[in-house]
């Protein structure tokens, strides 16, 4: 995706509440992390050689929500989940509906990503505008989260560990309350509390694929 | 000093655990259904003691803040609704209820069920019959149950077509080349699992005249009318459209009412509209519920409408004054 100039329909950039939008183009979600921590698990997590991809770029939403995201990712997405070869859809997204934006600061939804519809193998959306601003204008006193490409690769990894371990207030025992997927230890966590937990690790391995 | 005084008065009457003169109420529409069909559902947290309480502003199925189950008594079973996606980041967030006092935390939809979860034994049509089955939302240790809520199996028939519309859940289902993003779908309305060719006008038509009258055959009907204010040819035309829309949103149950009114409003946020979305919107507003999730959302929305218009009458400056 990438951000069209600050004109209507897709502008403007400052529009919402707070007024501290800038136009920042979602890059292409990073996979490092999720490539050291997924290691554990024997997994291999690499990009979509472009064989594969043939189509990269969505169409640019401002304010994706699941109602259009099928719209947006089915368009793009050339490569579906097999047994022995498995695919997490992540694609680099601006931000979700004004009221989850963190515009303004403290606003009670900040959300950085989203894996739609887990159990039917659909995308995972990473907010770049929401990621950025999360990160720059935290309102907690006591603690400071982690730097923006760090946040940046949780997220992805996040996202991805839904399509193993389910919805937030899922079974715990799939490890989906714990670690990493707790927003408040992938915002300010050491990296230390951001490894994937021996049940989680379980878990995905126990998988036949993501969905 | 007088205010911050009895602020702080009002604090130190909250417990801060789910004190027992809160009741977690759940409301859902419609109370008879047919498999296939949804149920609108609201949640209200009311303070019936005598002393200010600490209470939920909101919560959500996507975040794990709220938990929706179907039990069933008579089968002694119980099914636990999934929500539509894992967001990161959510606060959940808890203020005082005063006495007496009342606050809508959420106003959302549920599928009885979503048409892949057929084949759950809780659900599968061929055991299903005609249940008398009651909706349980947890919030934290809150927890409250609606009324009995009556389901029964879909004619054989209709339940055929319906399956033949759907997609079963494929992972494999494709958006046509020409498909527009902000065109409005069966996904509008939540109905996200169903093919994109199933929102082609015919398709739909074909659909809501196989279903039987119900939340589900609504859904159908709601996105028709709102793809007519989308495909209208005249600015006269949308706004009759629009009309048209909204007088039969009106005539819905109260939670249904309110339910669509939120996704009309949200769709038409997304400026697929263009610069009619800020009047699309003003004209939906007063169907939204005012009171939700700690905030007006109707005065919410007249903000976002506010900005809108600004945007547009900005952006006509701006292209008035191009060399």
């Amino acid at each position: 995706m990438e951000a069209p100039d600050a004109d209507p329909p897709d502008g403007p950039f400052g529009y919402g509440d707070g007024a501290d939008d800038v136009q920042v183009d979602p890059g292409q979600p990073p996979i490092g992390l999720a490539e050291t921590s997924l290691v554990a698990a024997c997994l291999r997590v690499q990009q979509l050689p472009a064989a594969y991809d043939l189509i990269d770029n969505a169409d640019f939403v401002h304010n994706m929500t699941a109602q259009i995201s099928g719209n947006v990712s089915t368009a793009v997405r050339n490569v579906y989940s097999d047994v022995d070869f498995w695919v997490i859809h992540t694609i680099g997204a601006y931000e979700e509906a004004a009221s989850n934006d963190w515009d303004p600061n403290g606003e009670a939804s900040s959300w950085l990503g989203w894996a739609y519809q887990c159990g039917a193998d659909k995308s995972n959306f990473i907010f770049y505008e929401t990621i950025r601003d999360r990160q720059i204008n935290d309102t907690d006193p006591t603690r400071d989260p982690v730097d923006q490409e760090t946040l940046t690769q949780r997220v992805v990894l996040h996202e991805a560990l839904h399509r193993f371990l389910g919805e937030h207030g899922g079974d715990p025992a799939t490890g989906v309350s714990e670690g990493i997927m707790l927003y408040d230890v992938a915002l300010y966590g050491t990296a230390e509390q951001n490894e994937l937990t021996p049940r989680q690790l379980r878990v995905i391995q126990q998988q036949n694929r993501p969905e | 000093m007088l205010p911050t005084l009895l602020l702080h008065l009002a604090l130190l009457g909250a417990s801060p655990d789910a004190p027992e003169s809160l009741w977690l109420q759940v409301e859902a529409v419609p109370t008879e259904a047919r498999l296939g069909d949804v149920l609108f559902v609201r949640i209200s947290v009311h303070n019936r003691g005598d002393q200010p309480a600490l209470a939920p502003v909101d919560c959500m199925m996507e975040t794990g803040t709220l938990r929706l189950t179907l039990d069933d008594p008579e089968e002694r079973t119980a099914y636990t609704f999934r929500a539509d996606g894992t967001p990161a980041g959510f606060e959940p967030r808890r203020s005082v209820l005063s006495p007496g006092e009342a606050r809508v935390l959420n106003v959302t939809m549920v599928r009885l069920p979503r048409l892949r979860m057929l084949s759950y034994r809780f659900w599968n049509p061929q055991l299903f019959g005609r249940r008398k089955l009651s909706l349980r939302a947890v919030i934290g240790e809150l927890r409250g149950t609606s009324s009995p809520i009556v389901v029964e199996c879909r004619p054989q028939s209709e339940m055929a077509t319906l399956l033949e519309y759907y997609d079963g859940g494929s992972r494999f289902a494709t958006y046509p080349a020409d498909w527009e993003i902000y065109r409005p779908s069966l996904a509008t309305f939540y109905l996200l699992s169903f093919p994109p060719q199933c929102s082609y006008p015919d398709k739909l038509t074909a659909l809501e005249d196989a279903l039987s009258e119900g939340s589900l055959r609504d859904l159908v009907h709601a996105t028709r009318l709102t793809q007519a204010v989308y495909d209208a040819p005249s600015l006269d035309e949308r706004r009759k459209a629009t009309d048209a829309l909204l007088q039969w949103v009106d005539a819905q149950p109260e939670i249904e009412r309110q339910w669509l009114a939120m996704q009309i409003v949200s769709w038409g946020e997304l400026k697929g509209l263009g610069e009619y979305c800020v009047e699309f919107i003003e004209h939906a507003i007063p169907r939204l519920p005012a009171q939700y999730a700690g905030r007006n959302l109707q005065d919410y929305y007249r903000e976002i409408a506010d900005q809108l218009r600004e945007t547009y009458q900005q952006y006509r400056e701006r292209q008035r004054h191009k060399p």
